[in-house]
């Protein structure tokens, strides 16, 4: 008898899994979003295979002309490859926007942790620091923290890790508030792990599924806000191939060469839609309340 | 002093915001080396405030006086850190719910091993093996894929087996049992009681069984101390209290069981806030007299091993018919 029920169960377990591959599946714009984000991924591990030129590559002779057989997208004000600065483009977006998201992630995580494990002066601290830091408007705290530091890539990465790592901290030490008063955590202590033991063991693990899907819905936003400050001036600087600056230099010419800012915009616009696609799908699969709608069919 | 714990008198209260709840009031216990202490009571009594005093994990609201002395070391003092190389080593805590005190998102034999590894230093690769042998040990079938499952995909019982698991392999030389019966049905009740007692057999471990199953303590306990508003008010060896109980509650208790016709004690458990005077028990008592509104008992030597707190213990200590019909008895060996 025992037997069987094993084997039921290990038969269930398997089927499980494949239900979240197919709430996946079920959910077409996840899906979507996935697919592009590889195919994004790809493009930039294999840039120098895919353009024919180097994106830095001058040539004012051929300046400003349209798409044709030999420039995909045209060239810009320098006579450079459109479409080569596009997709070298996608490495320094996406690289720039999974860091950003990361090490705000990361900061929020680990100040939610201390806040709601610890309690006591830490929570109220950190708390009123996250108060703070929210009662701003977040787009000027950014620009003012990057206009201090100066206008560079990895400043702007530092000024948006500064203002977001709130909505993580909320977040996680709500969970880790709940979490701490659950009888397994107690029972880990009865058996002598020490507190930072368990907050890595035992907490952390049990409050990163909120964590994930505000992270894949904030790559989106990352993206979008560093092209934004760089359209700004205040983040990638010339030459490098932003699309953020491609566009901001394309704004003298729209009247002319309309393709310098149209082909920058759609990149930035599909890249962010995206990842909010995957973050909106991967929050609907971990939400247990949407879970069931979505297995009903099974 | 072949004593492994002596509680002195200890008070463990809770200041709220209704007031100070007295949630342990003056208990008094003795522990020997290899014994099973059985601690019983109804729902409400202190019992688990007492395991879990003796743990250190109490709330912080929680004021602990008295002393309990483990092996000489007087543990309510003690700093976190020092009470922390206690815990898990020395005093284990199998606790109350097999259901929620498993991590939902860790591996049962991760969970397993890390008892282990915090506790004998061992490798984690070794902790493993060591984990997985620990679970074919408790009747696991196929350890080494059950290992790999988590804590909802198994049943109650095999959760419970978990926590045994977990509570012996650092290998202490107390086991604090709290409540490993508490709702779960008869079969795996029986399931449970069968872990406990290969438990005691095979690590001829110290226990102290918290319980409000009778029937539990008198197929597992060699001694028992039955608990009411805080205060131990019958204690000594377990045959005794059955066969011969002198308290008016204890003689409550064991009549309210099943077999002998789920007569209830009538009334409910005092609030602890505010414990009515004089004996705790009077105001549901059957033989309550005058005195007994006024005089608090004390936890006199009756017999030989036999404790009791009641002012009448000298009329209430005839022989009575027997109580107690053990449906299943300890067994021999």
């Amino acid at each position: 008898m025992r037997g069987v029920l094993t084997g039921d169960r290990y038969v269930w377990q398997k089927k499980r899994l494949n239900r979240t591959f197919s709430a996946l599946k079920e959910n077409k714009l996840a899906a979507v979003g996935l697919i592009i984000i590889s195919v994004l991924v790809l493009m930039a591990v294999f840039a120098p295979l895919i353009t024919l030129r180097d994106p830095y590559e001058q040539n004012l002779e051929i300046r400003l002309t349209g798409s044709n057989e030999k420039y995909l997208m045209g060239t810009d004000q320098f006579g450079r490859c459109l479409f080569s600065r596009l997709i070298y483009g996608i490495r320094i977006s996406l690289t720039t926007g999974v860091i950003s998201a990361v090490l705000t992630m990361g900061i929020g995580v680990f100040t939610g942790l201390l806040a709601g494990y610890f309690g006591g002066i830490m929570d109220e601290l950190i708390m009123r620091i996250t108060d703070i830091v929210l009662s701003f408007p977040s787009i000027v705290l950014t620009l003012v923290i990057a206009g201090v530091l100066g206008p560079d890539l990895k400043n702007i990465i530092i000024a948006l890790a500064a203002v977001g790592w709130t909505k993580y901290a909320r977040v996680v030490r709500g969970s880790v508030l709940s979490i701490k008063e659950q009888e397994y955590v107690e029972s880990a202590k009865a058996l002598g792990a020490s507190d930072i033991y368990l907050l890595c063991r035992h907490i952390l693990p049990n409050c990163m599924g909120p964590v994930i899907v505000i992270m894949t819905l904030s790559i989106g936003g990352a993206i979008l806000s560093i092209a934004g400050l760089s359209f700004l001036g205040l983040g990638a600087q010339p030459p490098t191939p932003e699309w953020g600056m491609m566009l901001n230099q394309g704004v003298p010419f729209m009247r002319r060469a309309p393709h310098l800012t149209i082909f920058p915009g759609l990149a930035i616009m599909i890249t962010v839609l995206a990842f909010n696609f995957l973050g909106d799908g991967l929050r609907d699969i971990m939400d247990p309340r949407l879970k069931s709608k979505l297995f009903q069919k099974f | 002093m072949g004593y492994l714990l002596n509680i002195e008198n200890l008070e463990t209260s809770f200041n709220t915001g209704d007031g100070v709840v007295k949630a342990v009031n003056g208990v008094d216990l003795v522990i020997e080396e290899g014994e099973i202490m059985g601690l019983v009571g109804e729902t409400g009594c202190g019992k688990s405030v007492l395991g879990l005093s003796i743990m250190g994990l109490l709330p912080t609201n929680a004021e602990v006086k008295g002393t309990i002395a483990y092996k000489g070391l007087n543990l309510t003092g003690l700093p976190e850190k020092e009470i922390r190389k206690i815990r898990g080593k020395e005093i284990a805590l199998i606790p109350q719910n097999p259901s929620t005190s498993l991590n939902p998102v860790l591996k049962i034999g991760f969970q397993v091993a890390e008892v282990f590894h915090l506790q004998q230093r061992l490798p984690w690769k070794k902790a493993r093996q060591a984990a997985i042998e620990m679970l074919r040990s408790f009747d696991f079938p196929d350890p080494g894929k059950r290992a790999e499952e988590y804590p909802h995909q198994l049943s109650g019982g095999m959760k419970q087996r978990v926590l045994a698991a977990m509570g012996i392999a650092g290998e202490p030389s107390l086991l604090i049992a709290d409540e490993p019966t508490k709702g779960l049905d008869a079969l795996i009740r029986i399931q449970v009681v069968e872990i406990l007692r290969q438990l005691v057999l095979r690590t001829s471990a110290t226990m102290l069984l918290i319980t409000h199953d009778l029937k539990v303590a008198s197929c597992l306990c060699d001694k028992i101390a039955v608990m009411y508003a805080g205060e131990i008010i019958e204690t000594g060896p377990t045959r005794d209290i059955l066969s011969l109980p002198r308290h008016p509650y204890t003689r409550g208790l064991i009549a309210s069981l099943p077999s002998n016709g789920l007569v209830p004690v009538r009334g409910l458990s005092p609030s602890l806030i505010e414990l009515p005077a004089g004996c705790k028990f009077h105001p549901r008592c059957n033989q309550a007299a005058k005195d007994c509104a006024q005089k608090h008992p004390r936890l006199e030597i009756v017999d030989d091993g036999c404790k009791v707190r009641c002012l009448f213990n000298d009329q209430n200590c005839k022989p009575e018919k027997k109580l107690f019909h053990g449906s299943f008895q300890k067994e021999a060996g």
